[in-house]
């Protein structure tokens, strides 16, 4: 016997019978019919698509269209990532996409709202409970870190998000589903930084930052007027400690999907710091730039982190591996443009310019899914 | 002595030849390969028909998602340089924490520390 290192530990995983392919194929479906059950309420938001009595483009989905994406989509999509690496609870993300899909259903024909919508807000909040409960198994069987600690926060944000959005409060419901996209993203990150040294006051401040968007979240929901600011100070502080010490910015020429995903961080901070100027402007006096302070932050930061991870997270939801491409910085790139419009657009009070935005938004979102389809093709191909 | 049927030809298979084919897994998301990373805790070979390897990694976070992925592309590495037949277990032992002292000399380097 030929042996390196130490031997193994006696709790060792050799293996267990891993979620079968089929079934986080279709919760990672349900995800995506959310998504595009929300994109009919947004591009009327935007003035792409006029409003209609019903369907997709309907006023009920106007108003839920923050709830369809977050709620729904990405708190099916970041559950459904949780469930592959645990190996259990596939419910958790299955009833985020049922919650989803019964409010888009709600949305296009509303004489069903009542109940579906209330559904739909019972699935949702069992949803983000259950994946509170799968970031305490993982402590609880494996290791507790920082990391997981404030992705766990991520997720009571998410359950908060959604129980004050089924208690009729959309505006701190907001707060709460953007508290749990910015803390389940700085909580990964923070796992990379883990291999850079960190000073002191780095750690600190990482702290600080973790522990804000739950502060920000009790504060509006005391009704305190200074919780807008607080969260867009959170906001710039994230960008800027992350732009220091995140170690995926130093591969930005690196092969493979490394550099793809480090080049959509810089796009990612870029957009979250410029989305705190202009929420900061919008406390200050500048109420027009509220609203599309909040648009670079979903479709900037998140979608620029989303079109970094796909390529990631296809081999390990759907089995496909996606030969690295340059082509997905052309859909970035367009994302890129189509929210510097949309900016242009709310300075300049120009309705046009936001229309277009919205279109430019449906491209690049369409755009990365060719460049995916593309590349997966391209892997297969050998 | 001959050597046994359908090793004829095949080098001698150590861990060190099994760490070497380990290096080819990347971390998809870092690009750095998972010996570099200190990912491999331990690399077990016990000669015999069929050839017997166990390799355990040290997972650097209790809810990524690729971790089964790494697993699976390091089982592929063992595979293509191990003889055919061979037994190839990859497991994870979460019990042995990741630290950065297990980052490899150049990696740590390039990292700062």
């Amino acid at each position: 016997m030929v042996s390196a290192g130490r031997a193994p530990a006696p709790a060792v995983r050799a293996g267990q019978r891993p979620l079968a392919r089929g079934l986080l194929v279709g919760v990672l479906v349900l995800a995506i019919a959310t998504l595009l059950a929300a994109l009919g309420g947004g591009l009327v938001r935007l003035g792409v698509l006029p409003p209609a009595q019903r369907g997709p483009t309907a006023g009920a989905a106007v108003a839920w269209h923050g709830a369809l994406m977050c709620a729904g989509f990405f708190g099916a999509l970041i559950s459904l990532e949780r469930v592959v690496a645990l190996q259990r609870g596939l419910a958790v993300p299955a009833m985020a996409g049922l919650g989803g899909l019964l409010l888009g259903w709600a949305a296009a024909w509303p004489a069903v709202a009542a109940p579906a919508v209330a559904a739909a807000g019972l699935l949702w909040a069992l949803s983000a409970a259950g994946l509170v409960g799968l970031y305490a198994w993982a402590g609880w069987r494996r290791a507790w870190s920082l990391p997981l600690a404030v992705q766990m926060m991520g997720a009571l944000a998410l359950l908060a998000g959604n129980l004050l959005w089924a208690a009729g409060r959309p505006e701190e419901a907001r707060l709460g589903w953007a508290g749990f996209l910015l803390l389940t993203i700085a909580g990964e990150r923070r796992e990379l930084t883990r291999l850079v040294p960190l000073p002191r006051w780095g750690r600190q401040l990482f702290l600080l930052l973790a522990a804000s968007p739950l502060m920000v979240l009790g504060l509006a929901v005391a009704g305190l007027a200074v919780a807008g600011p607080a969260w867009w100070l959170a906001c710039a502080g994230l960008a800027l400690w992350l732009a220091r010490f995140d170690p995926g910015l130093r591969l930005l020429g690196a092969v493979g999907w490394a550099g793809h995903t480090a080049v959509c961080l810089v796009s990612a901070l870029v957009w979250l710091a410029v989305a705190a100027m202009l929420g900061l402007a919008a406390a200050l006096g500048q109420a027009q730039l509220g609203p599309v302070a909040w648009h670079v932050f979903w479709v900037g930061f998140v979608f620029s982190m989303v079109f970094g991870h796909a390529p990631l997270m296809l081999p390990v939801l759907a089995g496909l591996r996606p030969r690295p491409t340059r082509l997905g910085r052309v859909a970035l790139a367009l994302l890129g443009a189509s929210v510097a419009v949309r900016i242009a657009g709310a300075i300049g009070a120009a309705p046009g310019l936001t229309a277009l935005a919205g279109a430019g938004h449906v491209l690049a979102l369409a755009g990365f899914a060719a460049v995916m389809a593309f590349a997966v093709r391209q892997g297969r191909a050998g | 002595m001959a050597a046994p049927a359908g090793r004829r030809n095949t080098p001698a298979m150590d861990s060190e030849t099994l760490r070497e084919a380990l290096r080819q897994v990347a971390d998809p998301e870092l690009g750095h390969s998972i010996v570099e990373l200190g990912l491999v805790e331990c690399i077990d070979v016990q000669d015999g028909s069929p050839l017997q390897v166990r390799v355990t990694l040290v997972p650097t976070s209790a809810t990524c998602p690729m971790t089964d992925l790494l697993v699976e592309d390091a089982r592929a590495a063992l595979q293509a340089a191990c003889p055919p037949g061979s037994e190839i277990e990859v497991a994870l032992d979460w019990q042995t924490e990741w630290t950065p002292d297990r980052l490899s000399p150049a990696l740590r380097t390039r990292f700062g520390w």
